[in-house]
């Protein structure tokens, strides 16, 4: 097997004492998409800031985060701006916080090649040609328009193309289709799929939603409370899951159960890493916890067609 | 046959030269429970605000038991409304038993102290929070949490009708599960009935008895949930309900141009 | 008027109110701290040095310099504070109004407080105090009224984000009338930054309250007041004893920068936005 794009191994970050990333080992193949599931505090934006390093200031990382086999932690300041700007491209939630507001779309897309030394007539040729593969129509007008005339689906796909334009090798998505319309996301995740298979490029796609991962990666990886809990192919996810906390999240959407039933719930709230106990980050919330769990920490174990940390499956490993 | 807990009858509300709710009727029977379903900009949340009265239709009628007119006090101890955010929906200087205590106050001028105080761990019960959190603060308390307190404060007064607005989609998803059982339970111990504001069609399927689908300030297609969302009839709705990412669903693009 | 933001380490703050604190207490006990009567006039005593009888010396009248200090704090700061608590009620009342109630009479407030924001505050006092007499009452109307538009702007702009947030929608659901949830809810949440705009505007009026006392049109000698203790002193610099025009000086600007500073640590205390 090829050595893996983007490797996470045992990535720890703190600010100061409290931890926000408590261990998180992955890896995204070149040319796959992986989903990143978690509820709010589970880090998983925090996890896709650490590629590019954008962490708090006076946060400290241990373990490390490897692009093509280099770690991203050794770039001096002209290699990661290079690294940021050629190799990975980010598409975030809210697209009119992205964009700036006052400059055109045509501006927005062109800059970073323009950066890169590409001619005005070459750069805005291929920016117009991005925004016709996700789909925006009119392309000539939009160029010339400003974020406020596009709705938000529209500049979300503008968005997408000017992280296309790059041709990275790895696209970071956190939650871009959480501020869209159901039809709409329908849309910018097809097309965000499209491109980037056209392109064989890397997707690390964050999301709260299990099926829209499910739908859109090869891979999921399940977080909580700033730990990677249960891998598995996307495929695999409704028949295969075997972490409580991945099972608990799948029968607590309504739909699971016949209307007007309750909905299996898990009790309390999500914890992040700081508020997680010491073994198991899940005990507290367990349905299944055993004495175990409270002080031991779970290592990754394969079960099935995935990973889990869960002692409970050190039985069934055996 | 019964009136109608609330009867909207061809609603109309124009913002300057922008018509928002245009022709907008139902009905919601006593313990009811009437999803209205749409997208950003269809007007569904429009629909709710001009129900509970915080904003005022440009024309049509809003029937609460049969009366267009209400005063202040009564229209409140009818309908009530649960928002969207938790942490914006409490005054963030109150504990939760001084915000639910100023409500029963209001409500009721004679009731002493004493069963106030009663009927405050009441509440906290029905919502399913600990009596001891009533000396919290809502920075204290979690997203959960708040939306619990906001729906008792929302339940204080007995109302007949709870408009909740986009009451659980700010919410971690093994919280929403949390706060639509409780949803479920409230409504069978106090016979309340439900208009639920959502763009979330699971939530409706789980909640809620009838639906109405909005788009763009007019109702496409109603009926009992059952029927629409199986076997939708409307162009829109059938677009809504294929867009819902499920097992096995492929995002398609092809949708539409927007 | 330009904001003066300093950048004010995080530990000078419990320094910066302790001044606030004495000055303020220098104030109130003045007739029991005070070792002379601020206002004897001892001419065979004139500019005496630094002594132990006199601990800052005597001005050009041998009116005892440290008494004067100490008796002029309680104009120095009941000014200010005067003009801070009447452009905070007037303002606030005002913003709160505008917010509230919105459409016409929001418009109406608006225009008529960029009227009054027009004129700078020093000339307006200056103006009124010319026309209407000089003392201590004169001057702090007239600059209590400069300073309600800086006041209300703030504070008409933090009422509007408040009145439009879901806890405010809730209580008008709930049936409770404006009154009730401007008096018991909107008011007490904005009271944190109308604390910091008190005191911002505080060492504002004060620089301002002194210059109208220098400029002659405040108080009026033999006042015991930090700023007319400036100006009176200025014969005696070119007479080689700066002392009164220092020392009251640097009263000032010390009681100034520690407000400003108090004030910098509520605003990042409280997240209100000081410009």
């Amino acid at each position: 097997m090829t050595a893996p794009l983007l490797e996470f191994d045992g990535l720890r970050v703190s600010l100061g004492e409290r931890p926000i990333l408590r261990d998180v080992t992955l890896s995204v193949h070149a040319g796959e998409a992986v989903g990143l599931v978690g509820e709010s505090g589970s880090g998983k934006s925090m996890t896709v800031k650490s590629v590019v390093r954008l962490l708090p200031g006076g946060s400290t990382v241990d373990g490390s985060v490897r692009f093509g086999g280099i770690d991203v932690g050794s770039l001096g300041p002209a290699d990661l701006r290079r690294f940021r700007s050629r190799d990975v491209a980010m598409v975030f939630q809210d697209p009119r916080a992205t964009v700036n507001p006052v400059r055109t779309i045509g501006d927005f897309l062109t800059e970073v090649l323009r950066d890169q030394g590409v001619g005005r007539a070459e750069a805005t040729r291929r920016a117009a040609g991005s925004l016709a593969e996700v789909g925006v129509d009119d392309v000539r007008r939009r160029l010339s328009q400003r974020p406020y005339e596009l709705s938000g689906g529209l500049l979300q796909r503008v968005v997408i193309a000017a992280a296309l334009l790059t041709e990275p090798k790895l696209i970071l998505a956190d939650e871009p289709t959480t501020a869209l319309d159901v039809t709409t996301q329908e849309e910018v995740v097809a097309i965000l799929n499209e491109q980037r298979r056209q392109r064989s490029a890397a997707l690390l796609f964050i999301t709260h939603d299990l099926e829209l991962a499910a739908a859109v990666c090869d891979r999921i990886a399940v977080m909580y409370a700033g730990e990677i809990v249960e891998i598995l192919p996307a495929d695999r996810l409704h028949d295969d899951a075997r972490h409580p906390y991945t099972k608990a999240l799948l029968g607590s959407r309504p739909g699971t159960v016949p209307p007007g039933e309750r909905l299996r719930t898990v009790p309390g709230t999500p914890q992040s890493a700081l508020t997680a106990p010491a073994g198991c980050v899940f005990a507290d919330r367990c349905p299944v916890v055993e004495s175990a769990c409270r002080d031991l920490h779970p290592p990754m174990l394969s079960v099935g067609s995935g990973f889990a940390a869960c002692h409970l499956l050190s039985e069934e490993v055996r | 046959m019964n009136t109608p807990l609330l009867e909207v009858r061809d609603l109309r509300k124009q913002f300057k030269d922008f018509v928002a709710v245009d022709g907008v009727s139902f009905t919601v029977p006593a313990g009811g429970s009437l999803a209205v379903v749409g997208e950003s900009g269809s007007g569904k949340t429009t629909c709710a605000r001009i129900v509970t009265g915080l904003e005022k239709a440009t024309s049509g009628t809003v029937l609460l038991d049969g009366a267009a007119t209400l005063d202040r006090r009564r229209r409140a101890s009818f309908v009530q409304m649960v928002f969207q955010d938790p942490y914006l929906s409490l005054d963030r200087r109150q504990t939760v038993s001084d915000c639910l205590g100023e409500v029963l106050a209001h409500h009721d001028r004679e009731m002493d102290r004493r069963s106030r105080a009663a009927r405050i761990d009441e509440l906290l019960d029905l919502v399913g929070l600990d009596r001891k959190l009533g000396e919290s603060l809502p920075r204290h308390l979690s997203g959960g949490q708040r939306q619990r307190v906001a729906i008792a404060r929302a339940l204080a007064p007995n109302p007949k009708l709870l408009v909740l607005d986009e009451a659980v989609a700010a919410l971690d998803v093994s919280i929403q599960a949390q706060i639509l059982n409780l949803l479920v339970d409230a409504r069978a111990a106090t016979g309340v009935a439900y208009l639920f504001i959502t763009h979330d069609l699971s939530v409706v399927r789980h909640v809620c008895e009838d639906v109405v689908v909005m788009c763009r300030g007019k109702v496409v297609e109603s009926g009992l949930v059952a029927e629409v969302l199986e076997a939708p009839a409307a162009a829109y709705t059938q677009r809504l309900v294929a867009s819902v990412p499920r097992p096995g669903w492929v995002p398609s693009r092809a949708v539409s141009r927007g | 008027m330009k904001p003066i933001m300093l950048r004010t380490p995080p530990r000078a703050a419990p320094v910066a109110a302790a001044v606030c604190g004495l000055v303020a207490l220098m104030a109130l006990l003045a007739p029991w701290i005070a070792p002379h009567d601020p206002f004897a006039v001892d001419p065979l005593n004139a500019y005496a040095p630094f002594s132990g009888t006199h601990p800052l010396g005597t001005d050009d009248l041998g009116r005892d310099l440290l008494s004067r200090l100490v008796y002029g704090a309680r104009t120095s700061l009941a000014g200010p504070l005067v003009v801070v608590i009447a452009a905070g009620t007037l303002g606030t009342g005002l913003a709160v109004s505008a917010a509230w109630f919105g459409g016409w009479f929001d418009n109406l407030v608006s225009r008529a407080l960029d009227v009054l924001f027009a004129f700078p505050g020093l000339v307006l006092a200056i103006t009124v105090a010319a026309l209407f007499g000089t003392g201590f009452v004169t001057p702090v109307v007239a600059l209590s009224l400069a300073f309600v538009p800086v006041i209300a702007r703030v504070m008409r702009a933090a009422a509007m984000r408040e009145r439009n947030l879901p806890y405010i929608e809730a209580l008008r659901v709930q049936g409770f009338s404006s009154l009730h949830i401007c008096l018991r809810h909107l008011l007490p949440n904005l009271a944190p930054l109308l604390m910091v705009q008190a005191a911002i505007g505080f060492g504002y009026a004060m620089i301002d309250l002194a210059s109208i006392s220098f400029l002659g049109l405040g108080l009026q000698p033999p006042a015991a007041d930090w700023g007319l203790m400036i100006a009176n002193g200025q014969p005696s610099i070119l007479a080689g004893f700066p002392q009164q025009s220092l020392i009251a000086a640097v009263a000032v600007v010390i009681t100034v920068v520690a407000f400003t500073a108090v004030a910098e640590r509520l605003a990042v205390r409280f997240g209100g936005d000081v410009r």
